[in-house]
């Protein structure tokens, strides 16, 4: 998979490395590494002026043998790279903090670190079961151009994801 | 069908709106856009299908040479072709006025041109920037003179160079002091981290846009502390670009990023308009086939339905009545064909009728004919059998089946036994043809043919046809002559007998008297001689007694009395009678009794007749034998008598029960008459015959039926 993913070497891609759920003082919050790469088109575009939003999803699920597994908790992020052509900068927006970066490598792996990113309170979750929680961050398409949605514009750039993420939390230590 | 269409092209045209709405709008509605395109398809899909269906069943009537199918597949061609041409015509050129426009759009000077506007708005910001950042300088070096625990050097700054806000940071970003002239924000915005760090050693200045307050004028200058604890800290300026040029520049960039993005997505704009018009133009077309399918068979519709009331005529079926049609000219022929057909239906009804009243009449004639007794032959002009009746062939005993179209010449070679007649109806048909035209009554001619029972008579009439054919109409006169050759007879017998008995007995008392009177008186010679011929009278007489008497028996025979009896006993009786005679006399009779209703008397008078005429008819015979033999056939008793003797002459056979025929030398000739009279009194029925020539004997037959008593038959079977 990983050696699939460098292999393409023009293409667009975005793995999370890893992922970890860390306990505050009444909530959890997460902590994640994405590896995140931009195709040469990609970055074009970026420099032309468009706006990538990426979703960032996390899920904590219980897990159940025989049915689907219960959904707990189900949040999205929206995470928001675009390039300020005036100030000649990149702009990362979360909710309505925003860094800029007058490069794009340093826009990436601000873009790439999620850190202490709040994503359930403590209550929400009951001592002695057993959790797995979910992480996947894409590109959202339905922010795109309009031109760019759908399978007419048949461009794979356009559909930047990771993988979905999985891993037990250890939660209660 | 109609529905399907109408359905789908409503729903095409919907689909189709929204498609093109949302290939105009560049809102948020674009995530719609595939599903609308996949809808669209699947909308043309089904299209498609159903107009192959549609051709393939088209194409199936017409090679079936369904009526009307022709027609509508013309008409289908032409509004197709109507409807295609120009839709293929308009899509060409779109497409290709749209791909060009397209790329006309994105020329290098528009391009140039928002990009040096775009260069504009930076040199204004660095100018800017570069302003302050020297204001920056210059404070900080101000500042970096001033001792630690001075204060409010800062608002003096401030208000002298024009900077709305000024804050005094640590390395570490911890605010020291701030100055600002907009009393609306409470804390400045700080900088970022990796701007501190860049700030401990140079002076930072960048021009950020924040959030929603517009752009802003970043400088951050380091301060060197000149006193001994050397602690650096940092001045930052803040100054907001003012609005009408933030607001310029922003719009400048704005644009500047769609037309980038356009630009950069062009080709696939292109991709998405020609989809879209290649969509619509499908749909738009099929939808335009589909309802050219529905028009021309709409249009065709009372064509076929004409074309079946023409076939259903053509078969002989008036009854169709098209249905109503509009009120164009396809309604007034379908209006007139209609009227045609009920004439048409009344015309056939009314021929109808007529054959039937002509049907009937000749049913009726050739009932009448075929239960006529007489016969009845129809000729053509050339004198040919055209008809004949039921009677005719029995009366003549010949199936004329075969011989209607033959001459009667003809037919007379084949039944040389008919010439008689034959040449009659001949004759008598030439006659008419000589004096056709003038009012001649019918010749009534009797002919005599010589059947197998003997001499048979008819009598012939005729007369012609309007046709010139010729009809002869005969009966067989047979028995109405023998009938009243019977009757005559009948009648002589009783006026003999009445008028030769009266004076008998006169003529016997007078010579008997004569005798008495007389035969004293005269010598034996005379009285001798007297004797004699008194004698000779008196025998005479008795003898012409008896025979009167015999006559009178035939003619005035008293009603017989029927009783039940069995005609086996009776035939034993008469039989042992002739026990004594020379003749042998063999019974064969029936095993079971044979009741018969009957006059004992009169029925051992037949026997003994019979018996007695077969004994006479032996008289010279050396080894002669009489056979009495009774059977049952069926409802019937059949008596027969045979003997072995010479059988009847030829010409005789035929008037053999006519009284006074007789072959015996002394005899009145009734004994058979009174047979016959007796037999049909008791409904029975009597026949002579001779053995047939082939049995190598000779001899005559007399065969009697008698209607059996069922009841008693049946009483003494169970």
């Amino acid at each position: 998979m990983l050696f699939a993913t460098t292999a393409l070497a023009g293409a667009s891609s975005m793995n999370i490395r890893s992922a970890s759920l860390i306990a505050l003082d009444d909530s959890y919050a997460l902590n994640a590494d994405v590896d995140m790469k931009f195709s040469e088109r990609m970055e074009e575009a970026i420099s032309k002026g468009f706006e990538l939003n990426f979703l960032i999803e996390f899920q904590l699920v219980k897990p159940r043998k025989y049915w689907f597994d219960d959904e707990v908790i189900t949040v999205t992020h929206h995470v928001t790279l675009s390039y300020h052509a005036l100030s000649r900068q990149f702009l990362v927006i979360r909710g309505d903090q925003q860094k800029a970066f007058v490069r794009l490598d340093e826009a990436t792996d601000d873009l790439s670190e999620v850190s202490d990113l709040k994503v359930f309170q403590k209550s929400e979750v009951e001592k002695g079961e057993h959790y797995k929680a979910a992480l996947l961050m894409r590109l959202d398409p339905k922010k795109l151009p309009k031109v760019l949605q759908g399978d007419a514009a048949g461009s794979d750039d356009w559909k930047m994801g990771s993988q979905r993420f999985e891993w037990v939390p250890s939660l209660f230590k | 069908m109609k529905y399907v269409v109408f359905v789908s092209a409503t729903l095409g045209v919907f689909l189709l709106y929204l498609l093109s709405n949302t290939s105009a709008n560049t809102a948020a509605s674009g995530e719609y856009y595939t599903l609308l395109v996949t809808l669209n398809g699947v909308l043309a899909t089904f299209l498609i299908v159903l107009i192959g269906y549609q051709i393939w069943r088209l194409y199936r009537q017409v090679r079936k040479g369904v009526v009307g199918s022709r027609f509508t597949l013309r008409l289908l061609a032409s509004f197709a072709m109507m409807a295609i041409i120009p839709g293929l015509i308009v899509y060409l050129v779109s497409v290709n006025f749209l791909t060009r426009s397209i790329e006309s759009w994105f020329n290098v000077k528009v391009e140039a041109a928002l990009e040096g506007g775009l260069n504009l708005g930076r040199t204004a910001l660095d100018i800017m920037l570069a302003d302050v950042k020297e204001k920056g300088e210059s404070m900080a070096t101000t500042l970096s003179f001033q001792p630690l625990n001075t204060h409010s050097i800062l608002n003096d700054l401030r208000e002298k160079s024009g900077i709305q806000d000024l804050t005094l940071l640590t390395v570490q970003g911890r605010i020291l002091e701030v100055s600002s002239s907009d009393s609306a924000t409470f804390l400045p915005e700080l900088p970022n981290v990796a701007q501190l760090r860049q700030a401990r050693k140079q002076v930072v200045a960048s021009i950020e846009p924040i959030g929603n307050k517009g752009l802003y004028l970043r400088v951050l200058a380091p301060i060197n502390g000149q006193d001994l604890t050397g602690e650096t800290r940092i001045l930052q300026l803040l100054q907001p670009v003012p609005k009408p040029l933030a607001t310029t520049a922003e719009a400048v960039q704005d644009v500047y990023q769609d037309y980038q993005q356009l630009s950069y997505s062009r080709a696939s704009l292109r991709e998405v308009f020609a989809l879209t018009l290649t969509l619509v133009m499908m749909l738009a077309m099929l939808g335009a086939v589909a309802v050219a399918f529905v028009l021309s068979r709409k249009l065709s519709a009372p064509l076929t339905v004409l074309a079946e009331g023409t076939k259903a005529i053509a078969s002989g079926d008036y009854s169709t009545m098209l249905p109503a049609h509009g009120k164009d000219e396809l309604g007034v022929l379908v209006q007139s064909f209609n009227s045609m057909t009920q004439q048409l239906d009344d015309a056939t009804k009314a021929a109808d009728s007529n054959r039937a009243r002509v049907e009937a009449a000749r049913g009726y004639l050739e009932t009448i004919l075929a239960h006529l007794s007489s016969g009845v032959m129809a000729l053509n002009k050339r004198g040919e059998l055209r008809t004949f009746n039921e009677a005719a062939m029995n009366i003549l005993g010949v199936p004329l089946e075969g011989y209607v179209g033959l001459k009667l010449d003809q037919i007379n070679l084949k039944h040389p036994r008919l010439e008689n007649f034959l040449l009659a109806v001949t004759t008598n048909s030439l006659d008419n043809v000589e004096q056709a035209g003038t009012h001649k009554e019918d010749v009534q001619t009797q002919v005599e043919l010589l059947s197998a029972h003997g001499k048979q008579i008819l009598t012939v009439r005729g007369t012609r046809l309007p046709d010139g054919g010729y009809v002869a109409v005969f009966d067989d006169a047979t028995t109405m002559i023998q009938a009243q050759r019977d009757a005559a007879w009948g009648e002589v017998a009783r006026r003999l007998a009445h008028e030769i008995k009266n004076p008998l007995t006169p003529i016997q008392l007078s010579a008997e008297r004569m005798s008495h009177k007389l035969l004293s008186k005269l010598n034996d010679a005379d009285a001798e001689m007297l004797k004699r011929s008194t004698e000779t009278i008196v025998n005479q007489v008795d003898a012409m007694k008896r025979m009167v008497n015999e006559f009178s028996d035939y003619a005035r025979s008293p009603a017989p009395q029927l009783q039940k009896l069995d005609l086996n006993n009776l035939i034993k009786e008469v039989a042992s009678l002739y026990d004594q005679s020379s003749t042998k006399i063999s019974l064969v009779l029936e095993k079971q009794a044979c009741p018969i209703k009957g006059d004992s008397t009169m029925l051992r008078q037949v026997i003994h007749n019979l018996l007695q005429n077969a004994q006479d008819a032996l008289a010279n015979q050396t080894d002669a034998t009489i056979a009495v033999q009774t059977k049952i056939e069926g409802e019937v008793l059949a008596l027969t008598v045979t003997d072995n003797g010479l059988g009847f002459p030829e010409d005789m056979l035929l008037r053999v029960f006519e009284p006074y025929i007789t072959t015996k030398s002394h005899g009145t000739g009734l004994g058979l008459a009174i047979v016959k009279k007796i037999i049909e009194e008791h409904k029975g029925s009597i026949k002579i015959e001779n053995i047939p020539k082939a049995m190598q004997t000779t001899g005559a037959i007399i065969a009697i039926k008698i209607p059996l008593l069922l009841d008693a038959l049946g009483h003494t079977e169970s």
